[in-house]
């Protein structure tokens, strides 16, 4: 049980030390419990650091960041990044604009109303 | 494994100099590192959503705080990981942290290939994914940001040796889950079967 314990932090210390590159990672032997580790090591390193955003979703997180820094006092950031325009508070800008063509919408529907109704009340 | 040697750190060093002179040249930094920040961030939160949000704040951070932002000899990713973990921390207590499958993206491979590769990748991610939160953690900066043991240690707020064992503990059971067992384990599972 101990000689298993010490062997396990030997693994640990060396596994350690091939993670930092302070040892050559294909140096150990192939039956090396080490070299088992190191090899999964790459593969998981590999898994990992695949892209994980597409570029739509990286342009739109860059979006937000800027939006939220914006939103903190730090004026003409998205100045700095013209690709940003149409990708910034599309919702917002949109919502916006249709707030306001609902608003036209409406006005123009009271004035109409208003001059029908005065239009009956003079007939 | 890859660290980063010390002219690529000074080449960093250029660039973080650069986006300090010029907003506009704070995009490779972005590119450099939004997917390692956000697969952190959503090795922490396992929700999509939260782990954008996570990204977005961490990177509003950077934008505000490049003026001031000083070199210290590290990868500039350190600073990121470290913004990013407190977000989260400060965030936890907010509900509707879901735990959601791995998602991958494609490349320009083959459609078998990247099929296969798909395959073990996620298989690789949904492990990482079932580690507990404190080894999840350490694997995520050693092999998904390549920090060295200080810099994971100075990030998660733990001593080196905590994080050495947790790294080692998660590369046990990850190696159980994907892989062949180690001799030794082979030796103990035919005892159990023995005793069984």
């Amino acid at each position: 049980m101990h000689d298993e314990s010490v062997a396990r932090i030997d693994v640990a210390e060396r596994l350690d030390a091939a993670l930092d590159g302070d040892l050559p990672a294909r140096g150990f032997d192939s039956t090396d419990p080490v070299a088992l580790f190191v090899s999964l090591g790459a593969e998981i390193r590999a898994a990992m650091q695949q892209a994980w955003l597409a570029p739509l979703e990286r342009s739109r997180i860059h979006a937000r960041a800027v939006d939220i820094a914006e939103g903190h006092g730090h004026p003409g950031l998205r100045r700095a990044w013209p690709q940003l325009t149409h990708l910034g508070r599309p919702a917002v800008v949109g919502g916006a604009a249709a707030a306001m063509l609902a608003v036209a919408g409406l006005v123009a529907l009271r004035e109409r109303r208003g001059h029908t109704q005065s239009v009956l009340h003079a007939a | 494994m890859a660290h980063r040697t010390e002219l690529e750190l000074a080449a960093e060093r250029e660039m973080i100099l650069a986006a300090q002179r010029d907003r506009a040249a704070f995009t490779p930094l972005y590119e450099r590192y939004v997917d390692q920040i956000y697969a952190y961030a959503y090795s922490l939160t396992h929700h999509r959503e939260l782990a954008e949000d996570v990204t977005a704040a961490t990177f509003a951070r950077a934008m505000e705080e490049l003026p001031r932002f000083e070199w210290r000899g590290v990868p500039y990713s350190a600073w990121l990981y470290r913004v990013a973990a407190n977000l989260v921390a400060r965030d936890k207590r907010r509900p509707g942290w879901i735990e959601l499958s791995p998602h991958l993206r494609d490349g320009e491979e083959s459609p078998e290939e990247q099929a296969a590769r798909h395959d073990r990748d996620a298989h690789i991610r949904a492990a990482v994914a079932d580690l507990p939160a404190d080894q999840r953690q350490a694997v995520v900066l050693r092999f998904g940001g390549d920090m060295r043991n200080k810099e994971i240690a100075a990030i998660m707020g733990r001593s080196e040796g905590a994080v050495k064992l947790l790294t080692f503990r998660a590369m046990t059971t990850l190696r159980r889950r994907l892989g062949a067992p180690l001799p030794a384990e082979r030796e103990e599972q035919g005892e159990n079967r023995r005793h069984a």
